[in-house]
């Protein structure tokens, strides 16, 4: 229970910061294909932690996972400030999605290369980021993903407000002089550490953040709204990621755990995907009759 | 008097710009001039100049991300926006087009002249000096734009002015200053002003 309590707990604060993540930038970029993993800030966190696992196998060091956190969450920090002042300024978000994704096929090339570097000098290599699991979870790393979430909602109750009207318009919020440099900053500084903080500690849960406030969406954008896709729909994609997680430690194949991540990703896309179809199909059938 | 200015000669990819404006208190100034030569960039750049002073509303639709129902829109604004808007006149214009009618309506359901009267809703109430006006009576239909005229009435009875592009002759007769901006030697230039 002192391994299983951390670890589904760990499941479900992943599953809320990835949500409230991919909320947090597809709502300020008005773009649903934004997300963490469109936008590049996937590719930056693998590529860090391929660099300090390089380092650190040539330099050695007691705590990792805290000298990864102490040098890796000012470094996002500043990521997240300047992917800011660059996206306030950005016209043409589409240019941006598809200049991350370009990037996170580089970083996919660059992984592969170093993995093929490391097998040929027969080195060990950590494959598993590539998947995402909660296998290594622990205590620690849990109170790391608590305190991001205490950052990420601390920030929205501070700028809800803000957050509401800038949901009404760009050109509303523009009259009501709110001030996009301080909303911006602390969304991509959020994104920045939400996505560094659970790629570092539990691998790549590639597409979650892109599917899971869609998700949200879909089920409460009519009654709740923002209010309702950010806290309720985040906390049902978590909770729906640790029952999801539960069911690959309960039941391996074999011996061995299915990567939580993947079948979440390919539960998440059909669910997605029947949704999207059923809004149409709805939409459509309401054509006829008119 | 406000004085807007703009002196850049990289205005827009093709061309400069050097105009000066003055816009008094209670005064439609409408700015005229054949497509494509950057009125609608001008205003926009006044308006990033004198931001604190206006409140603009843009020819383009809203850029709404969630499909929200009228009434919902409705109450984020005035909730949210307390500080910043005239509730009161707000609420005015909201009954003035008819919107109290259609709270229940979706905002992926309006029709361009509704979302235009949306639109003119939420600029016109936010409290400032000078209201941007960028065609704001594209979409609307005829008993919508006499609506508009009555509201542009009583924010200038209120001590406002109104900068305004428009073609429409009708809405150029309601102006006090007409002002022709032409292209000289690729800047953007003041031509001829009528002062009615």
């Amino acid at each position: 229970m002192d391994y299983l309590i951390p670890r589904l707990l760990s499941a479900l604060l992943t599953g809320v910061i990835l949500s409230q993540t991919g909320s947090l930038i597809q709502m300020s970029t008005r773009n649903i294909l934004a997300s963490p993993s469109t936008l590049g800030f996937d590719g930056l966190s693998v590529l860090w932690i391929l660099l300090f696992h390089t380092v650190l196998l040539l330099f050695g060091y007691d705590h990792p996972v805290l000298m990864l956190f102490l040098i890796g969450i000012p470094a996002f920090v500043i990521i997240g400030r300047i992917y800011s002042g660059f996206l306030s300024r950005q016209k043409n978000i589409e240019g941006l999605i598809l200049i991350g994704l370009t990037f996170n096929l580089l970083v996919g090339a660059v992984f592969s290369l170093w993995q093929f570097l490391f097998l040929a000098f027969n080195l060990p290599f950590p494959v598993e980021l590539w998947f995402g699991h909660f296998r290594f979870a622990n205590v620690e790393a849990l109170f790391i993903l608590i305190g991001v979430e205490f950052f990420i909602l601390l920030g929205w109750f501070y700028l809800k407000k803000e957050f509401i009207l800038f949901s009404l318009g760009k050109n509303v919020a523009r009259n009501l002089k709110l001030s996009h440099n301080s909303l911006f900053f602390f969304l991509f500084v959020a994104v920045s550490i939400g996505t560094f903080s659970v790629i570092s500690l539990f691998g790549a849960f590639s597409f979650l953040g892109l599917i899971f406030p869609i998700v949200a969406r879909k089920l409460w954008f009519e009654k709740l709204d923002l209010k309702g896709e950010f806290l309720v729909g985040a906390v049902l994609n978590g909770v729906s990621l640790m029952l999801i997680d539960g069911l690959c430690y309960f039941f391996p194949i074999y011996g061995a755990e299915i990567p939580v991540g993947l079948i979440a990703t390919a539960v998440g896309a059909v669910s997605l995907i029947l949704l999207l179809w059923k809004a149409n199909h709805w939409e459509l059938l309401a054509k006829v009759k008119n | 008097m406000l004085k807007l200015s703009l002196n850049d000669p990289q205005f827009l990819p093709h061309s400069g710009c050097d105009v000066e404006l003055f816009l008094n208190e209670k005064e439609v100034l409408t700015i005229i001039g054949e497509n494509g030569l950057g009125k609608s960039t001008l205003v926009h750049r006044f308006y990033s100049l004198y931001e604190d002073k206006m409140s603009i509303i843009e020819q383009t639709p809203m850029d709404q991300f969630y499909n929200r129902s009228l009434k919902a829109v409705k109450s984020f604004f005035m909730e949210a926006g307390k500080d910043k808007i005239n509730s009161a006149f707000f609420l005015q214009c909201w009954i003035s087009f008819g919107l109290d009618k259609k709270e229940n309506r979706m905002l992926d359901s309006l029709s361009g002249g509704e979302g235009q009267a949306l639109k003119l809703c939420l600029g016109l109430s936010i409290k400032a000096q000078v209201y941007v006006l960028d065609e704001p009576s594209q979409y609307l239909d005829e008993s919508m734009k006499k609506v508009l005229s009555d509201l542009i009435e009583k924010i200038l009875a209120m001590g406002n002015s109104i900068l305004m592009v428009e073609h429409d002759l009708a809405w150029q007769k309601f102006s006090m200053k007409i002002v022709e901006l032409k292209m000289v030697q690729s800047t953007l230039i003041k031509g001829k002003e009528w002062t009615t």
